[in-house]
């Protein structure tokens, strides 16, 4: 993170607590600025991704606006561009959206992760801070803000890019809830404590809006401006080629078990041979079987540990 | 192999913003003593390595086929190159300059 200078903040206030995290969270007003300002440096990936992702899209054959109104509408970029990639195929709708979903389940584990710093709020600011969510701002707030010293480990193992193993999360996660329900149990006010650091308020969420804040429009500038870019490079350069490209750097390095071997390459070959059935239906049985095959192996693999201890 | 923008298109589109949104909100809004199903724990864990070979295999084997020819052996032999470079690197951008190098090289001196 570089050093920025805070010229927003009155200079009345002590120096040292600029440099303390927590307290910069007291207030809704500095814990936006905080987040905008460490968000910053997210720009030298997102700019390259956000713009072959657009690029990608014009490539493809796809109208501007509907590609403009998709980055919009979705908002996750790895998902859509498996979208553009399976509407030029023809793709029947839901296997389209299955794919989308699929693709975006890992929110999930997100969401699983983040739920307790936004325990408080209404349901309103849930849902909107819910299309907010990415990668990013999951793995700041996670890992700068831990929930207690036992979730700073697992925090800062978080991958920024891609969380191919968020379990971990759920798991802390579920410590933490039983942490706090422990508390509460024995009547201590602070089961709350998730917002609150030394009993003062901490503001994640407007911590998590600013980081949001910046992220979002530089997402979608970087989308349209690679929408128009590809409208001027000629389709000679195959640039469509981005996609199944993105996809390899997304899935090779997550290959970290025999496990994950064995289910990517069962499932490439469930893809060729079911490549004949009709709307593209080969991707759903392949996703099924590689799945499928994945969560067996790993299954027997922790009985197997289990008895052996 | 262009794609319409009508309104079937865009109903897909809302369908898959709906479906992301639920996934995002899901453990958000539901409430705090909701757990995740072992099952589903260790399914997730398979998706990407499941999910992302079967778009990518027909999408680099099938797409832009010349006459006369079973599979794109061009668009193989830099998805290979790309594959290496992700083993080797862990780079996003690295993959995407290789791959793309690799298929521009074979287009223009067209070795085969």
């Amino acid at each position: 993170m570089p050093i920025v200078p805070n010229t927003d903040i009155p200079t009345t206030r002590p120096v040292a607590s600029l440099q303390d995290p927590n307290h910069v969270l007291r207030t809704p007003r500095s814990a936006f600025i905080r987040g905008f300002k460490d968000s910053t440096p997210a720009v030298f990936g997102l700019i390259p991704f956000g713009m072959i992702t657009g690029a990608a899209a014009t490539a493809a054959g796809m109208d501007p606006w509907l590609a403009m109104g998709m980055s919009i509408i979705v908002y996750a970029g790895a998902s859509q561009l498996a979208a553009i990639s399976l509407l030029t195929q023809h793709a029947p709708a839901f296997v389209v959206v299955a794919t989308v979903l699929v693709v975006n389940l890992r929110f999930m584990m997100y969401s699983a992760a983040v739920a307790p710093y936004f325990r408080h709020l209404s349901t309103r600011k849930k849902w909107l801070l819910s299309y907010f969510l990415v990668d990013h701002n999951f793995a700041m707030l996670t890992s700068r803000y831990p929930l207690d010293h036992q979730s700073i480990g697992a925090a800062s193992n978080a991958d920024p890019d891609i969380a191919i193993d968020p379990a971990a999360q759920i798991r802390q996660h579920h410590g933490d809830k039983q942490h706090h329900g422990d508390k509460q149990h024995h009547g201590d006010k602070q089961h709350r404590g998730v917002k609150q650091h030394h009993g003062v308020k901490q503001h994640h969420d407007a911590y998590f809006m600013g980081i949001s804040c910046f992220l979002w429009p530089m997402w979608q500038l970087t989308i349209a401006f690679g929408i128009f870019a590809g409208t001027l490079i000629p389709a000679q350069w195959s640039l469509d080629f981005a996609i199944p490209l993105i996809f390899l750097a997304l899935v090779l390095p997550a290959l970290q078990s025999r496990a994950h071997w064995l289910t990517a390459i069962v499932a490439s070959i469930a893809a060729i041979f079911t490549q004949a059935m009709p709307m593209r239906l080969g991707l759903i049985v392949a996703a099924i079987v590689g799945v499928s095959l994945g969560a067996w192996l790993d299954d027997r693999a922790t009985k197997k540990t289990a008895v052996s201890i | 192999m262009a794609i319409n923008s009508d309104f079937y298109t865009w109903s897909i589109v809302c369908a898959a913003g709906a479906v992301t949104l639920l996934a995002r909100a899901s453990f958000i809004v539901l409430p705090p003593e909701t757990r995740v199903p072992a099952w589903l724990q260790r399914s997730l864990k398979f998706v990407a390595v499941a999910v992302l070979p079967a778009i990518v295999l027909p999408d680099v084997l099938f797409r832009d086929v010349q006459l006369g020819h079973s599979f794109n052996s061009y668009r193989v032999i830099a998805a290979l190159v790309a594959m290496l470079v992700a083993w080797k690197t862990r780079s996003i951008f690295a993959t995407l300059g290789a791959g793309m190098t690799a298929l521009w090289l074979m287009q223009y001196f067209r070795p085969f």
